[in-house]
């Protein structure tokens, strides 16, 4: 296994009822693009990396994390979606000690696997999901010190079974005025808007009851039961946490990362973190524009009526939570 | 027979990180094309750049259609 030294799980696919690993071969590259997927793109466009894939079991993939287990992880990035996650990822991987797996989508195979194989125990997902992460985070560069997850807004359905995975890691869970974040799937729907995605159980819904509901209504009720699902975590906390509402991260969002992540800044870190605060987290050759009152504006008139009606009520229960202080547990 | 010869390449390369680290270092496709044929040949894996590019088109297919 030593050979895969430089090479990173790019994806888990089910074949026969088991797991398997393709693994690309990263080099140097670090994750600094806003989502996974696009440095993983970035690096399939050299014709080595997309002809000349390992591929590997899963068995052999914890096998190795025994040996090799990777940077630890100190900080897990839960949200809403479209509520400046990206933002803190970027932030975290503006600094070069820093590998940020910003919604990796092998994660989210392991995470959701119970989905595909019937009967896999919860133990056997929090294997999987420390190698997966421990593959990921090796030591591509002298200077890395510390893996960050950035996961994919669903995953705070999992917050229990990700806090047993990494025990003690600091995590946090953004949200933002539930009328925006209609306002911004309304354009470009993310995928967990859709349904099929999320088992509904998760969503506390029964299967009959998603028969013909309209596309809106079952977004603003995926992500009530997402904020939902933050709020449960938030008040069972097992390990520092925050709330965070998207209007702090522009002024609070770097003192956040030193407070809650325990990042030190020091030489040229907060150039460095000023330069992405400037920008697009998602497109970041464009500078970054406050978009509020354009989601506003814009947000159709049953979406703002669904996001208030469903989400209205949690939001409004995580802004009380959070304003009630943010004492450890 | 140049597929199947390139198939015998692929799994060599797998193995020889010596064969990797000649690979990886191509500044573009061209030069990537022309070395892996000169490298197959000196292996006794005769394929041609044709050859290379199909299997490089039917990996990004495949790669493609396991996303979805």
């Amino acid at each position: 296994m030593t050979a895969l030294h430089g090479w990173v799980p790019a994806r888990i696919h089910e074949e026969g009822g088991r797991l398997r690993v393709d693994w690309c071969h990263l080099g140097g590259q670090r994750f600094t693009d806003p989502f996974f997927d696009e440095t993983l793109e970035r690096r399939l466009r050299h014709p080595f990396a997309m002809l000349f894939r390992h591929q590997t079991s899963m068995e052999d993939l914890v096998a190795r994390q025994a040996s090799q287990p990777g940077l630890p992880v100190r900080g897990l990035v839960f949200h809403m979606s479209r509520c400046g996650s990206t933002l803190v990822a970027q932030l975290l991987a503006a600094l070069p000690r820093h590998i940020v797996l910003s919604e990796a989508g092998p994660v989210d195979t392991v995470l959701r696997a119970h989905q595909r194989l019937p009967g896999l125990t919860d133990a056997q997902r929090i294997d999987w999901l420390r190698a997966v992460v421990g593959a990921l985070g090796q030591q591509r560069h002298p200077d890395e010190r510390a893996v960050f997850l950035k996961l994919d807004a669903w995953h705070v359905l999992e917050l229990p079974l990700l806090q047993r995975a990494f025990p003690g890691v600091p995590w946090m869970f953004l949200y933002r005025d539930p009328v925006e974040v209609m306002a911004s799937h309304q354009n470009h729907r993310g995928a967990h808007m859709l349904p099929g995605l999320l088992p509904p159980e998760h969503l506390g819904l029964a299967a009959q009851q998603l028969e013909g509901i309209p596309l809106d209504e079952y977004g603003a009720r995926v992500l009530a039961a997402i904020c939902e699902a933050g709020l449960r975590g938030y008040q069972s906390r097992q390990a520092p946490a925050r709330l965070v509402d998207h209007r702090q991260l522009q002024r609070e969002g770097v003192p956040l990362l030193t407070e809650l992540f325990g990042v030190e800044l020091s030489g040229d870190d907060g150039a460095r973190l000023r330069d992405v605060l400037e920008r697009n987290a998602k497109n970041p050759v464009l500078p970054f524009e406050d978009d509020t009152a354009e989601k506003a504006r814009r947000v159709s008139p049953l979406a703002r009526e669904l996001a208030e009606r469903w989400c209205r009520p949690v939001h409004d229960a995580l802004e009380a939570a959070r304003l009630e202080g943010h004492a450890a547990p | 027979m140049g597929l199947e010869a390139f198939e015998r390449f692929r799994q060599r390369v797998l193995e020889d990180t010596a064969l990797q680290e000649s690979l990886r270092d191509t500044p573009d496709t061209a030069t990537f094309l022309a070395r892996a044929v000169a490298l197959g040949a000196e292996h006794g894996c005769h394929f041609t750049a044709e050859d290379v590019q199909e299997a490089l088109r039917a990996a990004r297919r495949a790669w493609r259609e396991r996303w979805i």
